[in-house]
């Protein structure tokens, strides 16, 4: 598939600080990307290059667009949600949302659309400076979706919102990606690594890792676990189960604790069912690649 | 960016410009000392001379073209750095708004609105006064025109410092002094040339010349009437600067201190042109 957003060794200093080096990497048409890394390691930079609001080195293409040379084309391309989301706080929604669609060439219907996606068609009126977090992440949403961008970058999405918002903001977003979006997603602890088809570590203006988040848990050597009760005279058998699938269990507070990878998992319970093992009680401890990619960079510092 | 996507960003402009206080208070303001109340209360009352008008307006200009540069200043140093700050500009620049319509936006809804209150605390002016006589009509015009000259020229200067400035009390307080510089430092740097300097004039000029406060006030005052006009009446009107810049450059003066008013239009409008898309937009 064709890459959406492809960035190549792009360099950027702020005066003699380097803050990216040699940073490369792709977004394929609808795929799901998430930039993950420490607050300063460059995620909201990049995305500042990537939309020309900053001058670098190197090549950044958007849809075959050079950024450089056709930034607001390339822009055409692109639906952002900043980090903190700047409105101009004496408009209502709408009259905000009609502002941005005419600067991107979007129609009445489209407006409609995406205020009814963001579920603020009911509160249209409402100021803007009279919006609760949440809602002010859900109106950059729907102004991100104007012009019916193919990719979407989010910065840090749901740092400003509550649980409940953030359930509901990936909901969105999962039928999003349905619909064959593409995202960008900046983050260092959202929980949205279960959307993401492949994930881009950084440090300190570096990539330190590329790839699947289950491929980047199984470098780190850390498996799901999974915790099986079953009948003693059944142990064996599971053991026997485990060691052809490259797992070593052990026994934990009574409790068979077996490491597995995430790709594993089902194929390990099809064959336990199969050998004829019952199963009293389990329980599935998963490794998150957002929670676990600080050892990451401690190896890569090592 | 097309022009329909230009102009809606212009018109949001200008309206945001309207809604700023300080446009307000200054209108306010600025209307009361262009109308100069008890003046047209007299003059309307017939109880000034009709000759009194051309020196009227010669006082009225003298009195408020110092504090024209107040109203743009203030309003231009704050517009692009305010945007940077709160990320409004990074989020405009992120659509398909180049930097060059994003300026040229902000730079046209500014002056619309900081021109419109020029013209309508003058033209108020007008309409009072010239109850008394309709053929200076043409004169107010041109002492409009000077103003909005004069305007452009602080808004321009006030953005480039915007666009310069990381934060927003930074550039408020770069643009008071810059007013400050043209108000009163200049006249003072004007008076040391004057006492200190063995033949003066060429750098008396020059330096008038540089300070488009002082020299846009010549000009309109040299509006109201003919050089020759002022000269016979009341040459104190032009005040010494105007005086010689008068005695050297006679009926030349006005082509060269427009002149002078449109460098400064033009090379700050490349200026800021220049800095603005060379600059990291954040």
């Amino acid at each position: 598939m064709a890459d959406i957003l492809s960035v190549k060794n792009v360099d950027k200093n702020f005066g003699r600080t380097r803050v990216l080096s040699g940073v490369s990497f792709g977004v394929e048409s609808g795929e799901a990307v998430l930039l993950l890394g420490p607050n300063g390691a460059g995620k909201t930079t990049i995305i500042k290059c990537i939309l020309g609001l900053l001058n670098f080195n190197g090549s950044i293409m958007v849809d075959g667009i050079d950024v450089k040379s056709k930034g607001n084309l390339a822009r055409a391309e692109i639906g952002y949600l900043p980090q903190l989301s700047s409105y101009y706080e004496t408009l209502t929604i709408e009259q905000h949302a009609r502002l941005m669609a005419s600067l991107k060439g979007a129609s009445r219907d489209e407006i409609e659309r995406s205020l009814e996606i963001a579920g603020l068609q009911d509160v249209r009126n409402r100021m803007v400076k009279a919006l609760s977090s949440g809602m002010r992440q859900r109106l950059g949403l729907s102004i991100a979706l104007l012009g019916n961008p193919p990719l979407l970058i989010l910065d840090e999405p749901t740092s400003n919102i509550d649980l409940e918002g953030q359930l509901e903001f990936k909901r969105m977003l999962q039928r999003l990606k349905e619909a064959g979006k593409a995202f960008l997603i900046s983050t260092h602890l959202s929980g949205l690594d279960l959307i993401a088809d492949e994930v881009v570590v950084l440090n300190a203006g570096k990539v330190v890792a590329t790839g699947s988040s289950s491929e980047i848990l199984q470098r780190l050597g850390l498996n799901d676990k999974m915790y099986l009760k079953v009948s003693e005279a059944q142990v064996s058998l599971v053991k026997e189960v485990a060691n052809g699938l490259g797992g070593v269990p052990e026994f934990k507070d009574g409790w068979l604790v077996l490491p597995v990878s995430p790709s594993n998992k089902a194929t390990f319970l099809e064959e336990l069912l199969k050998r004829g093992v019952k199963i009293n009680d389990l329980v599935v401890e998963q490794f998150s690649i957002e929670s676990e990619y600080v050892k990451l960079l401690q190896v890569n510092q090592q | 960016m097309s022009n329909y996507s230009l102009w809606t960003l212009v018109y949001h402009y200008f309206k945001e410009s309207l809604r700023q206080r300080w446009l307000i208070i200054f209108s306010i303001i600025f209307f009361f000392l262009a109308i100069n109340v008890p003046t047209l209360v007299l003059l309307s009352a017939n109880y000034l001379p009709p000759n009194y008008l051309p020196l009227y307006l010669s006082y009225l200009v003298s009195l408020t073209f110092p504090y024209l540069p107040l109203l743009a200043l203030p309003m231009g140093a704050i517009s692009v750095v305010q945007e940077k700050e709160s990320g409004t500009l990074q989020y405009i620049l992120s659509t398909r708004v180049t930097r060059h319509g994003y300026l040229f936006a902000k730079l046209t809804g500014l002056l619309l609105a900081t021109t419109a209150v020029v013209v309508i605390g003058y033209g108020l002016a007008a309409l009072v006064a010239y109850r008394v006589s309709l053929s200076h009509y043409v004169t107010m015009g041109e002492i409009i025109l000077v103003a909005v000259i004069l305007n452009a020229i602080m808004l321009l200067l006030a953005m480039t410092v915007s666009i310069l400035t990381k934060r927003r009390e930074t550039a408020l307080g770069v643009a008071i002094a810059i007013w400050f510089l043209f108000a009163v430092v200049s006249n003072l740097g004007q008076l040391g040339i004057v006492l200190n300097t063995t033949h003066a004039t060429p750098y008396f000029i020059l330096f008038t010349l540089l300070d488009p406060t002082e020299s846009s006030r010549i000009l309109a005052v040299i509006g109201t009437q003919t050089v020759a006009d002022i000269l016979l009446t009341n040459p104190t009107q032009l005040g010494v600067t105007g005086d010689t810049i008068v005695g050297v450059f006679g009926n030349q003066s006005v082509a060269v201190i427009l002149s002078t008013l449109l460098i400064w239009l033009g090379t700050l409008t490349l200026l800021i042109f220049l800095l603005f898309r060379r600059q990291d937009a954040t």
